[in-house]
């Protein structure tokens, strides 16, 4: 006993009394204490400190058990003796590291009071108080149920989220192998028998244990028999009972409570499905069976996975509708190119239900996981952008677009990384998905779907949710698919935000999976075995995944979110990664697939094979197929980002809000102008493309060094598209920087344009960026895969698109595209770039990057992109462009002090293959990446706001660069450049926005400095290098962009 | 009060029993121990003999004497199962919620026949508060004291019959209890006098 007045004896008092007086409820408190009491511990504010204090887990809260019970109690009735032998009742609240009770609603209680028979007056009732643990002598918490608080643990959900009390296990869900046979003897239609009969237990107990039951079936014991009357009395009552049985039973208020009391099993299973994601697993296993089957099957898993996550009730419904859509056209033709590509999906889908089964799945997963990252950082958008470009496949003109497509390919590098680990791309696609999962989900189906559709119908495409649109747009044309992906930005625009949120959700994991990035590996194996190309990529991925193995801690986290990627990546598989939506990266591959696949079901597989094989020689293999059906991709992809870009400016807004808008952005943009262009690149993409076959080699080189980046992995997918600029960014840290700075800007300031609303979503992207981060270190592995990847897609954009567009377009289209395009795939570049940075170290590292870089841009496209973005952003961007560009910087800043620059290396080192190959591919590859990315991106938000816009492709670039940024670069940029870079990001915005402009073309000058052998190229992909070229300028300005990026990171944090 | 003790430490699973500084005795299984804080947290049997809850007591080790270990138990512990954070926070609340809006009542100077009424009503109606003496029930009916039915006053509508009917039964209810008291009693007092 200790009377001590003050102390805590008691606990001290929250001032706070709910409606009394804090002086009347102390003072009734220190009148209930004897005395002694502690009245000073009432006036405590321990309370507050106990909460806020541990952020870090400290004391108490490293005891993970006693946490456990301590929380279990919460809410509940407990006693509390102190020392001085007075006791309080009250609900209990929370407790603090330091093992503080905060205790609310309290009241003292007289000794004598065993129970609570007398009700405390108002007057006695503090409103919360906190007892220190020296006061504390017991807390009792009566008639507790433990298990209150118990989350179910057998939703698909509950199983497969291995999150217990903040920790981030790996749980591996194995595939049912019951065999054929589903319990032969187990006909569950066919026993009608309710159990036991009595009867029979009586017999069972009367042998087994000579136990002889009494029972009498009449139950005389408990009730009296019925003594039936023939009297009219007794028939009155009969038929009254009769009656009001009748009455009762008819009631549709008694059918209701009974249905309440029975329904519990399939209600409430549909309950729980209907909100989360069953749909599509239904809807899935409904398609499995039908179509895809096996594969589908799988696929379905990953789907479920997917669906473990919240997917809104629009993407939902599109889905449905794509998969419906998809299970009527592409039926047959799905299973064709499923041998083909499927396979390599196959094994994804598999691995993504079986996850913890196979590697080889969780491989696929992986390669899912990067794509969902990148689409989790481009965002839903992303995904929606690969049904988009799906769509746009179809559009086959629009190959122009294609090559928009290219800033695919920057989502190649990181793309690529995907692409490569698991096939490409199914993983890719998945990563689109993975944002909106549904979408992402429904991409990857209506990828390989609309890849298989494409040989068969492009309707099957479409089906996946997405895809219906898209099947018919791309059909249509590619001007059809642009306005197609608008309109589906528009439903992504609707459900992005929601998505988005998912998407970071999902981002995180994809995150995770970077982990399982191995798994990728499998599947690249997989896909190797398919194809020699993937077999070179594969190697890169494996490195990767190795890379990304290397941070456990991401590793975790990129584990499940390879996890979730796998699932995705298996519906991308079968969409046909090409969706590109995946991200630039594996976008690109899947574009390229899908691009194939459209020409030929074959193509389709082959772009599977070819996403992962992209870098090295699937790109050659690739452009070829891609020609007609990567047009079709690209352009979708590219007329979304290029429409973005107009649109972006007006759409950006709502794009930045969705941030998947960036995507529908880029996606428009490809629609029209960038189309035309893209088929220009996609031609120069081919060839540039079996170069980058080359280039892979170099891709692989930098795997090693991706590794670090582990962390980008899911960057990586985003970055993928970014790689290529990131590349060119690096190049820029190296020498240029400057002047790619002022691009930077300037495309920084166009991204804003578009992005503006797509602040919120960055911030959100940023959130989940950290979470890619640690994943992108795997998606730069397998970006570098993804910068091979990205140029075969460019070539197969140009292939696809070059053939009609290819000869004249290309420079002008360029220049004109570029602009738009550049602008905003520059801005996301710029994005990428951050994304990239890491890469850029390893652009750094190597000259290619530089080449690259200084190469194109600069003067033609940066004059261009600077002006354009003025123009685009300034308005409508103004805001967001400060915005955007801390993303953008973030990632610059981030990827070079942070890790992911080593990530970014890979992403370099597709950069330089492609410049050593040729500047054009480079270029090409370079703005692919970017376009994929802003096409998934875009094509989600954007396609609302811009679904014609020219600068879609752009528009998407700024979004997925923000994405993908805020997945890789922020995370990176979190630690060490987002402080930095919040700060700089105010002042930095400002500059940008302003100086950006005029800088681009200071910008685009420079470049040429820096890429004097590049040049050529450059001027080609002039605008894609100009992106590149923003980026080196970002990099001084990336230091202000940093700032920005801080500021992102805020909004993301 | 200092806290010997066999044990500086307690595995999970043991059971201990135990005397608080107030000598109060404590008994139960160990379920959780915080070495730094001597806090150590047992999960008894429900006081109140309900199979499905358990009683959960805080010990601060440093006020309690006489630490027994009844079994120890070396098996690791089963996993934790992951809580639904939200969940409990909104049990938090409403029970404070419920307490304060309880002492309101009291304080007001409500009868125990208005509170019994009004416990009554909140367990059907959920939306169902003090004013003053007055019991507001879904904002539409408002009972004042004596809390009769003919007290029940509102708005003519589904709300109003419906609480009637709550008011009606309660009071019905009360009846019956008592009449259900006597009858045991006298039942209880013919069973001792058949016994005797």
């Amino acid at each position: 006993m200790l009377k001590q007045p003050q102390q805590p004896g008691s606990g001290g008092r929250k001032a706070s009394n709910g409606t009394t007086g804090p002086a009347g409820v102390s003072s009734s408190v220190s009148g209930m204490n004897s005395g002694n009491r502690t009245p000073a511990g009432r006036n405590r504010s321990s309370a507050k400190p106990s909460f806020q204090s541990s952020p870090v887990f400290e004391g108490v809260y490293n005891n993970a058990r006693m946490l456990h019970f301590l929380t279990a109690v919460v809410g509940s009735t407990c006693d509390i003796r102190v020392k001085n032998g007075s006791m309080f009742e009250g609900v209990f609240k929370t407790l603090s590291s330091r093992c503080e009770l905060a205790v609310d609603a309290v009241h003292k209680r007289s000794e004598d009071e065993s129970s609570t028979s007398a009700q405390p007056r108002w007057e006695d009732i503090t409103d919360t108080m906190i007892f220190s643990p020296s006061d504390l002598v017991t807390m009792i918490c009566r008639d507790v149920d433990l298990n209150y608080a118990t989350k179910d643990t057998f939703t698909d959900t509950a199983i497969s989220s291995t999150r217990v009390n903040g920790e981030h296990k790996e749980k591996v869900l194995q595939r049912w192998e019951g065999g054929d046979s589903n319990g032969e003897s187990y006909n569950l239609e066919n026993d009608a028998s309710n159990g036991w009969d009595a009867n029979e237990m009586f017999r069972y107990n009367e042998v087994k244990y000579g136990v002889t039951s009494t029972y009498d079936s009449s139950l005389s014991m408990y009730t009296v028999p019925l003594e039936r009357g023939n009297n009219d009395n007794y028939r009155q009552r009969e038929a009254r009972a009769a009656r009001l049985a009748s009455e009762i039973e008819s009631s549709p208020q008694y059918r209701h409570r009974v249905n309440l009391e029975n329904d519990d099993g399939k209600s409430e299973e549909e309950k729980y499905s209907a909100v989360v994601r069953d749909g599509n697993d239904r809807e899935r296993g409904r398609e499995s069976p039908r179509d895809r089957e096996r594969e589908r099957g799988r696929d379905s898993p990953g789907a479920n996975n997917r669906e473990g996550k919240y997917i809104p009730l629009p993407q939902r419904q599109r889905e449905m509708n794509r998969e419906r859509a998809e299970r009527g056209s592409g039926g047959p033709p799905p299973h064709n190119r499923l041998s083909g590509g499927y396979r390599s999906t196959p094994p994804s889908s598999s691995s993504s239900s079986p996850r913890p089964p196979l590697p080889s799945a969780a491989g696929p997963q992986p390669g899912a996981s990067t794509s969902e990252r990148s689409s989790p950082l481009s965002g839903r958008g992303g995904a929606y952008t690969p049904h988009h470009p799906q769509g746009s496949p179809s559009p086959g003109p629009a190959s122009g677009p294609a090559s928009p497509y290219t800033p695919a390919s920057p989502a190649g590098p990181a793309a690529t990384g995907t692409s490569a680990s698991a096939a490409q791309s199914p993983a890719s696609p998945p990563a689109p998905h993975g944002h909106t999962v549904p979408h992402s989900h429904s991409l990857p189906h209506s990828l390989s779907d609309a890849g298989r559709p494409v040989n068969g119908v492009s309707a099957r495409t479409s089906p996946k949710a997405q895809r219906p649109p898209q099947s018919s747009r791309t059909v249509r044309t590619a001007n059809t698919h642009n306005q197609s992906t608008a309109t589906r930005s528009p439903k992504s625009a609707t459900s992005q935000d929601t998505p988005y949120l998912d998407t970071s959700s999902v981002s995180l994991p994809a995150g995770k999976t970077s982990g399982p990035t191995p798994l990728f590996m499998v599947d690249v194996n997989e896909i190797l075995g398919a194809a020699a190309k993937r077999s070179a990529e594969s190697p890169s991925s494996t490195e990767d995944s190795k890379s990304n193995k290397v941070p456990s801690v991401q590793q975790r986290t990129q584990i499940e979110e390879l996890r979730k990627f796998g699932k995705e990546f298996r519906l991308q598989a079968s969409g046909g990664s090409s969706s590109s939506p995946s991200s630039p990266a594996a976008a690109t591959p899947p574009a390229v697939s899908e691009v194939d696949q459209p020409n030929a079901a074959k193509p389709s597989s082959d772009a599977s094979a070819e996403a992962k094989p992209l870098p090295p020689a699937p790109s050659p293999s690739q452009p070829q197929p891609q020609p007609s059906p990567a047009p079709a991709e690209d352009p979708a992809k590219e007329t979304a980002s290029t429409p973005g870009a107009p649109t972006a400016a007006s759409t950006t807004a709502p794009v930045s809000d969705r941030q998947s808008p960036a995507v529908p952005q880029p996606a428009r943009t490809p629609g029209s102008e960038d189309a035309r262009s893209d088929t220009a690149e996609r031609t120069e993409g081919v060839a540039d493309q079996v170069k980058k076959s080359t280039l892979n080699p170099n891709a692989k080189e930098f795997n090693p060094i991706k590794p670090q980046m582990p962390m980008t992995k899911p960057n990586t997918a985003p970055t993928p598209p970014r790689p290529t600029p990131n590349a060119v960014v690096l190049p820029h840290p190296g020498g240029q920087g400057p002047l790619y700075n002022t691009p930077y800007l300037s495309y920084v300031s166009q991204i804003h344009s578009v992005q503006p609303p797509p602040m919120f979503q960055y911030s959100m992207s940023t959130v989940s960026q950290g979470k890619y981060q640690r994943t992108k270190g795997s998606v730069v592995a397998q970006r570098s895969d993804h910068g091979n990847s990205a140029p075969p897609m460019l070539q197969a954009a140009a292939s696809a698109a070059g053939a009609p567009l290819v000869a004249s377009p290309y420079p002008q289209s360029y220049l004109q595209y570029n602009p738009q395009q550049y602008g905003q795939q520059q801005v996301i570049q710029t994005m990428t770039p951050y994304p990239g940075q890491p890469m850029y170290p390893m652009l750094q590292g190597g000259a290619r990057m530089i080449g690259q870089g200084g190469g194109p841009h600069p003067q033609a496209l940066g004059p261009p992109g600077g002006p354009q973005f003025p123009t685009q952003g300034d308005g409508q961007q103004g805001p967001q462009q400060g915005i955007y560009a801390p993303q953008s910087f973030s990632h610059h800043s981030g990827a070079v002090h942070q890790p992911q620059p080593s990530s970014t290396p890979t992403g370099n080192q597709p950069p330089p293959q492609h410049a050593a190959p040729s500047p054009g591919q480079n270029a090409q590859s370079g703005p692919q990446p970017q376009s994929l990315y802003h096409s998934g991106p875009l094509s989600a938000p954007t396609p609302p706001n811009m679904p014609p816009g020219h600068t879609s492709p752009q528009g998407s670039y700024p979004i997925q660069g923000y994405s993908i940024h805020s997945h890789q670069g922020i995370p990176p940029s979190y630690p060490l450049g987002q402080i930095a870079q919040a700060h700089v990001q105010g002042a930095m915005s400002g500059p940008h926005h302003s100086g950006s402009h005029g800088q681009p073309q200071l910008l685009m000058l420079q470049p040429p400095q820096q890429g004097p052998g590049s040049v050529p190229q450059h001027p080609q992909h002039g605008p894609q290098q100009g992106g590149h070229q923003h980026f080196y300028i970002g990099h001084p300005q990336a230091m202000q962009v940093q700032t920005h990026p801080a500021s992102f990171h805020p909004p993301g944090n | 009060m200092a806290a010997p003790g066999p044990g500086e430490y307690f595995s999970v699973g043991s059971h201990i029993s135990c005397f608080t500084c107030l000598g109060q005795r404590l008994q139960g299984e160990v379920v959780a121990f915080d070495y730094q804080s001597k806090m150590l947290t047992l999960k008894c049997a429900s006081s109140s003999g309900k199979p499905n809850l358990n009683d959960v007591i805080l010990i601060n080790l440093a006020y309690v004497s006489d630490v027994d270990i009844i079994n120890d138990r070396t098996e690791t512990p089963p996993p934790l199962a992951s809580l639904n954070v939200s969940k409990l926070a909104n049990r938090a609340q409403t029970e404070k919620e419920d307490k304060l809006s309880q002492a309101y009542a009291i304080s007001a100077g409500v009868s125990v026949e208005g509170q019994q009424l009004f416990q009554t009503i909140h367990k059907t109606i959920k939306e169902c508060k003090w004013q003053e003496k007055n019991i507001i029930v879904m904002d539409e009916v408002i009972i004042s004291p004596p809390y009769q039915v003919e007290n029940c006053k509102g708005k003519e509508g589904n709300a109003l019959s419906h609480v009637r009917k709550v008011v009606e039964k309660h009071f019905r209810d009360l009846e019956s209890q008592k009449t259900m008291q006597r009858s045991q009693a006298q039942q209880t007092q013919k069973d001792s006098t058949l016994s005797s």
